[in-house]
């Protein structure tokens, strides 16, 4: 090299830095921190972080609690009854209050409804438990869980009362898995328990349609759908 | 060390971003043509960042600049994702900035344009130019240059030494092409940023 000592040609390219990081405009600021706030929060697209968090949208907490208010005081209806719903099925499907497809009509009318907001799901019992209402499910069957995978689980079926005419059959069981923040009245299924399960379509319902197995519950679910 | 459960991870990112986010977008407005463009990718970045916090190591700058670097890569093959993030953010198409960076300040005489500096860097091939922006504007050790760039620190101590020859070589045939008295730039701290038209950052 020739230059004489303690000069440094790149001494030419650092007077000439086209940015000093103390003087960003703060609107570029902003921008980006809203950006990364809104990604952050709704990370449906495509991250695998799995995160227990609060539900951010309160509208989906509000719909929770008016929906288990109603079953306790045994309404049995979701806050957006279909006014005239046939009694045979018991109500109307809740829709969502975040704006996610209701669950209608398709499943005969009554349906435990998930209602997501911010990737955590919530099931509301719009129906009342009994054997009654147990016997109108489209399926209810005493089985052994072999798989749990996010909302989907996976039974090896020991008995059926009533459809779930296979060995195994897979649900979506919202609200059971433990990735909710609340479950309504649902046990957390685990791996290599018992339980008996009752729904509709490939719903596991909560609000006391599936619970741990016991064989007097067992022995009422026998008799209520006539098996 | 990053910890896991959401509370402490939301507070260990916030501090990454705290301490790094100007950092970053100074090292993306260094590198792209448009505000919007150096917005995104720092946006980008940190959104990378954020899910791969665990990987995040003791002194997460130059990972982040690799993550800033992959993320420009992207943008200039003109990815759907971005393009689309762009129309999203704008309401109208953006207009091309000019190559030349413009001054914060009508009333500077330094105008970058008349810079050999500036121009001999432009002479360099990429990764030349890469190199030393990383010494010269990120001011960055060899050691922290071989964290971002994924090599060994003797290969940038190599590869710098060539490139600042190359450079040196560069400015003398800038100085040869250049007629009338040369400019002394002023020293460039102080204004707001040089590169991006001020009127399209606000």
């Amino acid at each position: 090299m020739s230059e004489p000592a303690g000069t440094d040609p790149l001494d030419e390219l650092r007077r000439v830095n086209p940015v000093d990081p103390d003087r960003l405009p703060s609107a570029s600021l902003a921008r980006i921190s809203a950006r990364i706030q809104e990604d952050i929060m709704e990370p449906s697209r495509g991250t695998t972080v799995r995160r227990r968090t609060l539900i951010p949208a309160a509208a989906g907490v509000a719909i929770a609690a008016i929906a288990l208010v109603a079953f306790v005081g045994g309404r049995g209806l979701g806050p957006a009854a279909t006014p005239g719903a046939t009694g045979a099925t018991g109500g109307a499907a809740a829709t969502g209050g975040t704006g996610g497809a209701p669950a209608t009509g398709s499943t005969g009318g009554a349906a435990a409804t998930a209602i997501t907001g911010g990737g955590a799901g919530l099931a509301s019992c719009v129906e009342r438990y009994s054997p009654e209402t147990l016997a109108k499910r489209s399926f209810a069957f005493d089985g052994t869980v072999t798989a749990v995978s996010g909302d989907e689980v996976t039974f090896k079926i020991g008995r059926r009362f009533k459809g779930a005419e296979a060995d195994s059959i897979t649900l979506t069981a919202t609200g059971m898995t433990g990735t909710a923040i609340t479950s309504a009245g649902g046990p957390n299924l685990a791996v290599g328990e018992r339980y008996l399960v009752a729904g509709e379509d490939a719903f596991a319902w909560a609000c006391g349609f599936t619970q741990t197995y016991d064989p007097t519950v067992a022995a009422q679910w026998a008799q209520a759908t006539g098996s | 060390m990053i910890r896991s459960d959401t509370a402490s991870r939301r507070a260990s990112f916030d501090g990454l971003y705290e301490r790094h986010h100007r950092a970053v977008l100074a090292f993306a407005l260094r590198r792209t043509r448009t505000a919007a463009d150096a917005e995104d990718a720092t946006s980008e970045t940190f959104i990378i960042a954020w899910r791969r916090l665990e990987t995040a190591p003791p002194e997460p700058l130059p990972w982040l600049y690799g993550i800033t670097r992959r993320v420009l890569a992207n943008q200039r093959r003109g990815t759907g994702r971005l393009e689309r993030l762009r129309v999203r953010l704008r309401a109208q198409p953006l207009e091309p900035v000019v190559p030349s960076p413009a001054s914060a300040d009508p009333t500077d005489p330094f105008d970058p344009d008349d810079s050999p500096a500036f121009a001999a860097l432009a002479r360099l091939r990429a990764d030349d130019q890469e190199l030393l922006r990383l010494v010269a504007w990120e001011e960055f050790s060899h050691s922290q240059i071989a964290m971002v760039l994924g090599i060994s620190v003797n290969a940038v101590a190599i590869r710098v030494h060539r490139a600042r020859g190359r450079f040196v070589q560069a400015l003398e045939e800038e100085g040869r092409k250049g007629s009338g008295p040369s400019r002394t730039p002023g020293p460039v701290k102080g204004r707001t940023f040089g590169r991006i038209r001020r009127e399209q950052m606000e």
